[in-house]
């Protein structure tokens, strides 16, 4: 039973009791009452029986008119309170009545006693009757007074008796409203103790981890519901709990298994960079050691086209100047390739720097280029970046070169922009030149790769792969946008540090 | 020390007969209460006691024997010692305490001012009361229908030497008076009714309502209340819890004596209207009964030239132990 309906029941006890006790006591009250109008109607007849019988004894004494008179007065006026009073709820009242019926009688025989004499009664007879009539007559007033008297009594009785059920009804009921309230109190308080101990032992054992631990609070009340919560809740607890450990464990593993992988990653980074340092190294010394060799060669061929010129036929003096023009275009791809190099092995200090400067510079550099192309260059804002300055002024240098270089029939027009990105700067080169078929954009930024025959557009295949270097080195990236015949746009960032 | 010694003395015979009254049978011999009653409705509270069980539930036992009449019951059986306590009205018991003095009235139980008659034969001129003139009228000598004869004729304006006055058995009377043996007789139910039906329209009833207040008493011998006053007690407890079922059950009680009496219920219920079932000692008891006295001895019914003190025939403490309000006579 829910602790709610046990209260709601006690409640509805207690109003019932309450309701009976007041029934019961109100109809006792009126019973008291009652008792108190019978003792007062009794106790009004005892006073006139007694009033009757001092009569009786004055009228014995003396039997004349004024005591005569009296009597009958009293014994009327009593006769009247009798038939006033007709209650059968007076101990005796039959009595009495009787009594005074009889008292009348016999006063009348008493009186007619006194009318006869003289009349026919013989004096002997007559005085005889009047004493055994006197006897009756004190006797019977004596039967009255008394009967009245214990009529009153048994009205005193009745008041107190009736007050006395009301003390003990008040007793009883109050008693047992007490009793009952001590009764379930009790239930209630042993209930729900005992009920909140166990919860209080169960929750110290979840508090401990053990939450296998179930809490057994019987019944459909609220505490049996709020411990089956519990009971619920560490359930779920103990699920949860399980699979955090088990999730825990994963990630444990997981986590060992990336550090071995960044380990790995590591061993290979550090294997890459020396391979990188080692191939930079490599391509630096041997384009540096190369020059020498490569100088004598070229040396003794153009000793041998000035001082044996002669000697040589045609097929001989082809020869010669073939070797020539290999000896000068390897010597331009071993200094493009220490250019190439040297992007890394010979970079600058990162320091804030103007790029509109340093696209200044560039086109200072490049103004030869200019005039010859007719080319326009328009310059936007430009922002100041933390960079390494000689390298972003190639970089121009470079880009803008191409535009100009890569032209088609039409003035090239070279736009250079910059737009904020959210933690960059992204810089644009853009012109109207012969475009780049998107198929090869990734191609042009690799070294010594050529789109176009050397005859037609003069260059070592090194220039782009030398902005990527350039950009890379500075954390950023570069792209190309393009169709052919369109111009390019090229675009590279520089992070806003 | 002599005074000290007389107080435990008296103390120690106060508890003693304390716990003899108060322990059933711890005094008292084991042997049946015997009570000899007349079979009239004066006898109701012993009928209803005995009917209701009163009597067992007090732990005592009794033997009821029947007599005519309550005079009967004083002489054949108390008096004779076949009965240890016998219901009775005041009359018989006066006269018989001019012969024996160890009587004790326990109480009284019963009281009417209007069961007493005189039936007459209408062929011996009698017609109205003061016919009875110079008639031979006859009653149950010393009994309560004697002194109502007294009293009547009395109220009659006739002195007893006006009448005269046979003397039989209360079961002849009718008889007596079918056969002309006597012209009247002054009795009781269920004595007037057999006379009525042997007479016919011959017979003539006369009462006088209010003229004679008797009471009915329970008496036994000063020897029994001496040696078997848990007894008494435990008769008189029975007695006043029957007066309490009778005060509460007035039909019931007509039920019960009809079927015990033999008689019809609607009459016992008009003769209960006119009577008292109480079980008390009034003082005004004495006075009654010394009249009577005065009377037995001026009318040389006894031979006596004084008259006992009833006071001391009355056993007061019996029923003042129970229901100290049902003595009323100043001791």
């Amino acid at each position: 039973m829910r602790i709610r309906t046990i209260l709601v029941g006690y409640v509805v006890v207690q109003v019932a009791v309450f309701a009976v006790a007041t029934a019961v006591v109100f109809a006792s009250f009126r019973q008291v009452e009652e008792a108190l109008r019978v003792e007062d109607a009794a106790a009004e007849v005892a006073r006139g029986a007694f009033e009757l019988s001092i009569l009786t004894g004055d009228y014995l004494l003396g039997q004349g008119e004024r005591p005569r008179l009296q009597w009958l007065k009293k014994h009327a006026s009593l006769g009247r309170l009798l038939a006033d009073t007709d209650d059968r709820a007076l101990t005796g009242f039959a009595t009495v009545r009787r009594d005074h019926a009889t008292l009348g009688g016999l006063f009348d025989r008493l009186v007619d006693v006194e009318v006869r004499r003289g009349k026919g009664i013989a004096e002997d007879v007559a005085a005889q009757l009047e004493r055994r009539l006197a006897i009756q007559l004190s006797s019977t007033s004596q039967s009255l007074f008394l009967g009245a008297e214990r009529m009153a009594r048994f009205g005193d009785k009745g008041v107190a008796a009736h007050t006395e059920t009301v003390q003990a009804v008040l007793m009883i009921v109050g008693g047992g409203a007490l009793v009952l309230l001590v009764v379930l109190s009790s239930l209630l308080a042993r209930r729900i103790s005992h009920a909140l101990n166990l919860i209080e032992t169960g929750i110290g054992a979840y508090a401990r981890g053990e939450l296998d631990h179930r809490i057994e609070v019987r019944g459909q009340d609220e505490i049996a519901a709020v411990a089956s919560a519990l009971n619920q809740m560490a359930g779920n607890l103990r699920e949860a709990t399980t699979r955090l450990v088990e999730s825990r464990d994963g990630l444990a593993k997981e986590v060992v298994k990336r550090e071995w992988a960044e380990r790995e990653l590591a061993l290979k980074n550090d294997s890459l960079a020396r391979s990188n340092q080692d191939l930079q190294q490599f391509a630096y010394v041997a384009s540096h050691d190369l020059q020498e060799p490569l100088r004598a060669v070229s040396s003794y061929c153009d000793l041998l086209q000035k001082r044996y010129l002669d000697a040589l036929d045609d097929r001989g003096r082809k020869y010669v100047s073939q070797a020539l023009d290999g000896a000068l275009r390897m010597s331009r791809m071993i200094d493009a390739l220490l250019s190439f190099s040297r992007v890394t092995t010979s970079g600058g200090a990162f320091e804030p720097v103007d790029a509109a400067d340093l696209l200044d510079q560039a086109l200072s550099n490049l103004d030869s280029a200019i005039q010859e192309g007719g080319a326009n260059v328009v310059k936007g804002p430009l922002p100041t970046v933390v960079a390494d300055g000689p390298q972003i002024m190639r970089l121009f240098q470079n880009l803008v070169g191409n535009a100009i270089k890569f032209r088609n029939e039409t003035a090239p027009e070279v736009h250079v922009t910059a737009n904020r990105m959210d933690d960059a700067w992204e810089f644009s080169v853009r012109d109207n030149g012969i475009g780049i078929d998107p198929e090869y954009a990734d191609r042009i930024f690799v070294i010594f790769q050529r789109l176009h025959g050397r005859d037609d557009y003069p260059g070592s295949g090194i220039g782009l792969a030398i902005c990527k270097r350039i950009v890379e080195r500075h954390g950023g990236a570069i792209r190309v946008a393009s169709e052919p015949g369109g111009g390019a746009d090229f675009r590279f960032t520089i992070p806003d540090k | 020390m002599s005074t000290r010694f007389h107080r435990m003395a008296r103390a120690a015979v106060v508890v003693a007969l304390s716990l003899a009254a108060v322990m059933p049978g711890a005094a008292d011999a084991a042997e049946p209460l015997r009570i000899g009653l007349a079979r009239q409705p004066s006898s109701a509270l012993v009928i209803l006691a005995a009917d209701r069980g009163y009597f067992v539930a007090e732990g005592l036992d009794i033997e009821v024997t029947w007599y005519p009449s309550g005079k009967r019951a004083l002489r054949d059986g108390l008096f004779r010692g076949r009965a240890d306590v016998i219901s009775s009205t005041e009359v018989p018991v006066v006269f018989g305490s001019f012969e024996r003095q160890d009587l004790r009235v326990l109480a009284s139980v019963y009281a009417t001012d209007n069961v007493n008659r005189i039936v007459a034969r209408r062929d011996r001129a009698i017609v109205q009361q003061s016919d009875l003139r110079g008639k031979r009228v006859a009653t149950q000598r010393a009994s309560a229908v004697h002194f109502f004869l007294h009293l009547f004729h009395l109220d009659q304006g006739l002195a007893a030497t006006d009448l005269e006055i046979a003397y039989m058995k209360a079961e002849d009377l009718p008889g007596a008076l079918a056969r002309g043996e006597i012209d009247a007789f002054s009795m009781r139910e269920p004595f007037i009714g057999q006379a009525v039906d042997l007479l016919g329209d011959n017979a003539v009833v006369f009462s006088a309502p209010g003229l004679y207040v008797q009471a009915e008493l329970l008496v036994a011998s000063d020897a029994l209340v001496a040696s078997r006053p848990g007894d008494v007690a435990k008769a008189l407890r029975a007695l006043l819890r029957a007066e309490e079922f009778a005060r509460q059950h007035s039909e019931e009680v007509a039920r019960v004596l009809a079927e015990r009496l033999g008689s019809d219920e609607a009459a016992i219920s008009k003769v209960l209207a006119a009577s008292q079932l109480r079980v008390h000692l009034p003082q005004d008891l004495l006075p009654r009964l010394e009249e009577m006295a005065r009377w037995a001895t001026e009318s040389g019914l006894v031979q006596a030239s004084t008259i006992p003190n009833y006071l001391d025939l009355f056993h007061l403490d019996g029923l003042r132990a129970i229901r100290p309000d049902a003595v009323t006579v100043i001791d």
